[in-house]
């Protein structure tokens, strides 16, 4: 299954990378997710997003829109196609 | 005590200028700002006046502070009666003016009646003088502003002044400081064009007294640490400014586009703020007195024009809201709302207003006498519009009066998205309960900064909240808006609540004022500053009635996207809110919680 990971805010410009596809064979938990994302894009996104093991207060993990803060967190397992949308600490209005 | 002691009353028929104590008693009751200068108000001005009338009154408050070096000390508060919305109106600007204001040696300004001839006031720490501004009356925001400064020769003085807008009575029209900064909302510069007060320039340089400097400053550099350290104001905000929402709304489900029809926008990446870095247009970031956070954003546009902005929300009302996907002519709509003083939020949502109402047919085309079409995703529409509204031209006459008298004059009042007649900005209340309780009891109308659940509910500071869910959210609601309260009337930034918590906010104030405020009696101070808003707003004849959301949101489900299927659930908040409030059924406060509070 193609899993679409979309980069924000810092993340992107940092990178200048807007996102990535990336295939799997099995559900894999969010944590997994961005490691594998990191290995794909040659570069540890993680310490700009979790801190001591927990998502940094700030860091927004979507899926399909929806915040693995209210389903596992970094356990949240990714079971079938979807959209992840990554943000660091942000905010503003 | 980081007072200046002092208010200037001038009158604007008579020409009298009157400096008067500030009760201490008071100031530490209502702290400052938006407090102090909403009690003198309700103290003095009938609730059911007109508001363009000359018994309305206009003032201009301080914090406590304000002109400190407090970490985003610089803002003031201008309250008056609302003509947009009826309501007590207290908007609240940054930049360097607030700063300047009470340098002069003033913590308030209060005008009365009205001037017969444009006028400006000067102010330094030794004169106040009111003079002629004939030769201003019709000149744009930028234009006063140069001539002004060229006029005085003070190269440190600020000037707040009006548009052309301002000078047509548009309802939602602003005041303009610093250039682009706006006390933008509540069609304050309506009030200051109907007493023909082009403008006030300040300079001065009177210091503000803190009793203990050392425990202040140390205060000051602890909280500037937290500000710096955390992911929101230390990172976020200082690289992207308040545009960073504008993906962060739209993945969640809750970006108003097409006049709220919908809750997502295709062409986001068009117009989000990381494409105002990569197509090139932002310069720098910019930064208010005394901040450390610095989110605001100096912008060059292809054709060579700079200027600031577009914040999130006139960037998505230009947008999303009227589906337009160039972020050129959003920048440029941004730019001529504050050179015309038009509160830029507002002047978005109207447009969308009448972009549904072409669209459905109610607008004629022959209406718009050869205008562009007003169909949605015309950006030549939003930059033609935006002027005929400010002069008040064909049109534009009825969109200087905001989208609910615009909806209003056809007969269909539920295609604008307004509360308490004020527009509302960008985040969809079907998507953020909590925040949508916020809108439905805001004592202004339409507005997201009394109470910005967006943090708890989206951003997840201080902690994250679930934003469907109903638990809590009425207490939360309370609390935010009291802390506002106090963040308002302290003349600080409500951007630093991302990080700062309310013990902070007491620490910073004890220090500077040399009072012995406990958290409790602060957030106690800001609930009596809620109160006394309400108070004024039941004795301008609002009612219940008033608290609550456009028709649309409470009954036509978002029809995709992740909040798919959600109303606003209203009707299970408010109740309860109330109850937490000590109001009766009614939304009236109890005489035993006026009691509590001493009003
Ligand atoms: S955070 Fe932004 S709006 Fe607030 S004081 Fe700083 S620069 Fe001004």
């Amino acid at each position: 299954m193609k899993i679409q990971v979309k980069l924000f805010a810092t993340l992107r410009l940092n990178l200048g990378v807007a996102g990535l596809d990336i295939e799997l064979e099995q559900p894999v938990t969010m944590l997994r997710l961005l490691e594998l994302a990191s290995i794909q894009l040659e570069s540890d996104i993680i310490p700009e997003l979790i801190e001591d093991g927990k998502i940094m207060v700030g860091t927004i993990l979507l899926i399909n829109g929806h915040n693995v803060l209210h389903a596992e967190k970094l356990e949240t397992l990714i079971t079938e196609e979807c959209v992840v949308s990554v943000f660091p600490p942000n905010g503003g209005g | 005590m980081s007072y200046q002691g002092k208010i200037l009353r001038v009158n604007l028929a008579t020409k009298e200028i009157k400096t008067e104590e500030l009760s201490q008693d008071l100031a530490k009751m209502y702290i400052g700002g938006r407090g102090l200068g909403t009690k003198i108000f309700s103290d003095e001005v009938d609730p059911k006046v007109d508001a363009l009338s000359s018994e309305n009154k206009l003032i201009f408050a301080t914090g406590a502070l304000t002109s400190t070096i407090a970490p985003t000390g610089g803002r003031y508060m201008v309250i008056t009666k609302s003509p947009l919305s009826g309501t007590i109106a207290s908007s609240n600007s940054g930049g360097f003016f607030g700063h300047k204001l009470k340098s002069t040696g003033h913590d308030v300004l209060i005008f009365e009646d009205k001037a017969e001839i444009a006028c400006y006031l000067y102010i330094d720490e030794e004169k106040v003088e009111l003079r002629d501004a004939t030769h201003l009356w019709g000149k744009d925001s930028h234009e006063t502003t140069d001539i002004l400064m060229e006029e005085v020769g003070e190269k440190t003085a600020k000037v707040a002044c009006i548009g052309p807008s301002g000078e047509n009575l548009s309802f939602i029209s602003g005041i303009m400081n610093d250039k682009n900064r706006a006390a933008g909302r509540s069609g304050v510069g309506a009030v200051m064009g109907s007493k023909m007060l082009k403008a006030i320039i300040v300079s001065g340089k009177h210091k503000t007294i803190i009793d203990d400097q050392t425990a202040f400053r140390d205060a000051v550099k602890k909280k500037v640490k937290i500000l710096k350290e955390n992911g929101i104001t230390g990172q976020g905000l200082p690289a992207l400014g308040t545009k960073v929402l504008d993906n962060i709304i739209n993945s969640i489900g809750a970006y108003p586009t097409r006049n709220f029809q919908k809750a997502q926008f295709e062409s986001v990446d068009e117009v989000s703020g990381e494409a105002l870095v990569e197509k090139g247009y932002l310069i720098k970031n910019v930064a208010c007195y005394a901040c450390p956070i610095a989110c605001g954003r100096l912008v060059q546009l292809p054709q060579g024009k700079t200027g600031e902005g577009p914040e999130y929300e006139p960037g998505w009302a230009f947008g999303a809201l009227c589906e337009v996907s160039d972020l050129n002519t959003i920048s440029q709509a941004n730019f001529m709302c504050n050179e015309l003083g038009l509160d830029s939020i507002s002047a978005g949502v109207t447009i969308a207003t009448a972009m549904e109402l072409y669209d459905k047919g109610y607008i004629k085309k022959e209406e718009l006498d050869k205008g562009p079409e007003l169909n949605f995703g015309n950006a030549e529409a939003i930059l033609y519009y935006i002027r005929k509204m400010a002069l008040k031209e064909g049109i534009g006459a009825k969109l200087a009066l905001g989208s609910y008298r615009l909806a209003e004059s056809y007969g269909h009042p539920e295609v604008s998205m307004t509360v308490k007649k004020m527009e509302i900005p960008a985040y969809d209340p079907r998507g953020v309960q909590g925040h949508g309780l916020g809108y439905a009891t805001n004592n202004r109308g339409g507005c997201h900064v009394r109470c910005y659940m967006i943090s708890p509910e989206v951003l997840g500071a201080p902690e994250k909240l679930d934003p469907q869910s109903l638990e809590g959210k009425p207490e939360w609601v309370k609390i935010f808006q009291d802390l506002t309260a106090v963040i308002d009337s302290s003349g600080l930034c409500l951007f630093t609540s991302f990080a700062l918590g309310a013990p902070d906010y007491a620490e910073l104030l004890n220090n500077a004022t040399g009072f012995d405020y406990t958290v409790d009696e602060m957030m106690q101070a800001g609930e009596r500053i809620w109160n006394l808003e309400r108070q004024f707003n039941l004795k301008a004849g609002l009612t219940v009635d008033d608290d609550t959301l456009p028709k649309r949101l409470l009954e036509d489900p978002i029809p995709s996207g992740p909040n798919k299927g959600h109303v606003h659930r209203l009707g299970e908040l408010l109740p309860h809110y109330y109850e937490i409030r000590g109001w009766s059924k009614n939304g009236i406060p109890s005489d035993e919680k006026l009691k509590e509070l001493s009003l």
